[in-house]
C-alpha cells in the first residue's frame, strides 16, 4: 500500500506533489512533480508538466518532461513536449514531438550575451567635432568674398578639383554633414591653384 | 479494478474524480468524487468536499461528506463538516463536529 496509484478511471484536476514514488494510470491535468520516480502507465493521459527524478512514460503525455537522473519513453508513449534530463532513453514504438535536451539548462543566458558583440562605434567622435568647426566653417564661408565660390566651381569642372567642388557649391547643409575641416585650408589652396592657373 | 491510492507523501491539490476506490494516506485539498467507495486512512488527511458511494474515515476530514450508501467514521477518525448519508455509524474515539442530515 506504499506505492501511490492514480488508477485508471481516476481524474485529478489540479497540482500532484509527491514525495515517493507515483503510478499514473488515470488522468492527470494541471502540474505533476515528485521527488521520487514516475511511472506514466499506458492507459494514462496526463495534460501537464511533469517533474521527478525518474520517469518512465508508456502513456500519453501532453507537456514538458523534466527528469533529475533520467528519462525513459517506453513503446506506445507519446508525447508532445519538451524534454530535460541528463539521461534520456527513447525505445522504438514511442512517439514524440518537442525539444530533447539531455544537459542541465545553464546555456541561455552565455547565448544572449554572445549576441550582444556588436557596440556602437566612433559615432559621437565625428559629430563633436565638425560641430565645433561647422561654425567656423560658416564664419569663413561668410566672410569669403563671394567671387571666389563661382570661380572655384568653375575651375572645379575642369581641373582635378572635382570632389570638392561640389560640396562647395552646395548650399551650407550639404558642406555641414560632410566633414567640413577641410573646407577652409581648401579654399587657399584652390584659390592658390586658380590664382596659378590664371597665371598659366 | 485497482484502486486509486494516494499514498504517504502524495499531497494533491485541485478536483479529483474516480470510478472506483479511492484510498488516501496523503494530503487532499480540493473536491473528491468517486463512484465507489473512499477510504480515508489514519494518515490521510483530506480537506475536501467528498461525495462517493461509501465513505470510510480513519483520518481527518475537513468538508462535507455525501454518500449515496453510508459513512463510517472510524476510531481515531476526525470529522469536520456536515455529514448527508442514508446511514451513518460513529465508532468510539472517533470526533465529530457537524450536523447530521439522513433523509433518504
Amino acid at each position: 500500500m506504499s506505492d501511490s496509484i492514480i488508477s485508471a478511471g481516476c481524474t485529478i484536476v489540479g497540482k500532484v506533489s509527491a514525495d515517493t514514488d507515483l503510478v499514473v494510470e488515470g488522468h492527470v491535468d494541471g502540474q505533476l512533480s515528485s521527488t521520487g520516480n514516475v511511472v506514466i502507465g499506458a492507459g494514462a493521459t496526463v495534460k501537464s508538466d511533469v517533474t521527478a527524478e525518474r520517469i518512465e512514460v508508456s502513456g500519453a503525455v501532453k507537456g514538458d518532461l523534466r527528469g533529475r537522473d533520467s528519462l525513459l519513453l517506453e513503446d506506445g508513449a507519446r508525447v508532445v513536449g519538451d524534454v530535460t534530463a541528463p539521461t534520456i532513453g527513447i525505445r522504438p514504438g514511442a512517439l514524440m514531438r518537442g525539444k530533447v535536451e539531455t544537459d542541465a539548462p545553464s546555456a541561455t543566458p552565455t547565448r544572449t550575451a554572445a549576441v550582444r558583440r556588436p557596440a556602437p562605434r566612433e559615432e559621437p567622435k565625428p559629430a563633436a567635432k565638425p560641430a565645433a568647426k561647422k561654425t567656423t566653417a560658416k564664419k569663413t564661408a561668410r566672410k569669403a568674398p563671394s567671387p571666389v565660390m563661382p570661380k572655384a566651381g568653375r575651375t572645379g569642372k575642369k581641373a582635378a578639383t572635382k570632389k570638392r567642388a561640389p560640396s562647395k557649391r552646395a548650399t551650407k547643409k550639404t558642406t555641414r554633414k560632410k566633414a567640413p575641416a577641410p573646407v577652409v585650408p581648401a579654399l587657399k589652396k584652390r584659390t592658390k591653384k586658380t590664382s596659378k592657373r590664371r597665371a598659366r | 479494478m485497482a484502486a486509486t491510492v494516494i499514498g504517504q507523501g502524495i499531497t494533491i491539490e485541485g478536483e479529483v474524480t474516480s470510478e472506483d476506490e479511492v484510498v488516501v494516506s496523503g494530503v487532499l485539498r480540493g473536491t473528491l468524487t468517486v463512484e465507489g467507495p473512499v477510504t480515508v486512512e489514519s494518515d490521510g488527511v483530506v480537506e475536501a468536499d467528498i461525495g462517493a458511494h461509501t465513505v470510510a474515515i480513519g483520518g481527518a476530514v475537513t468538508g462535507n461528506v455525501t454518500a449515496s450508501e453510508r459513512v463510517d467514521l472510524l476510531a481515531g477518525g476526525r470529522l469536520v463538516g456536515d455529514v448527508k448519508a442514508a446511514r451513518l455509524t460513529i465508532a468510539d474515539g472517533a470526533s465529530f463536529k457537524g450536523n447530521v442530515d439522513m433523509d433518504v
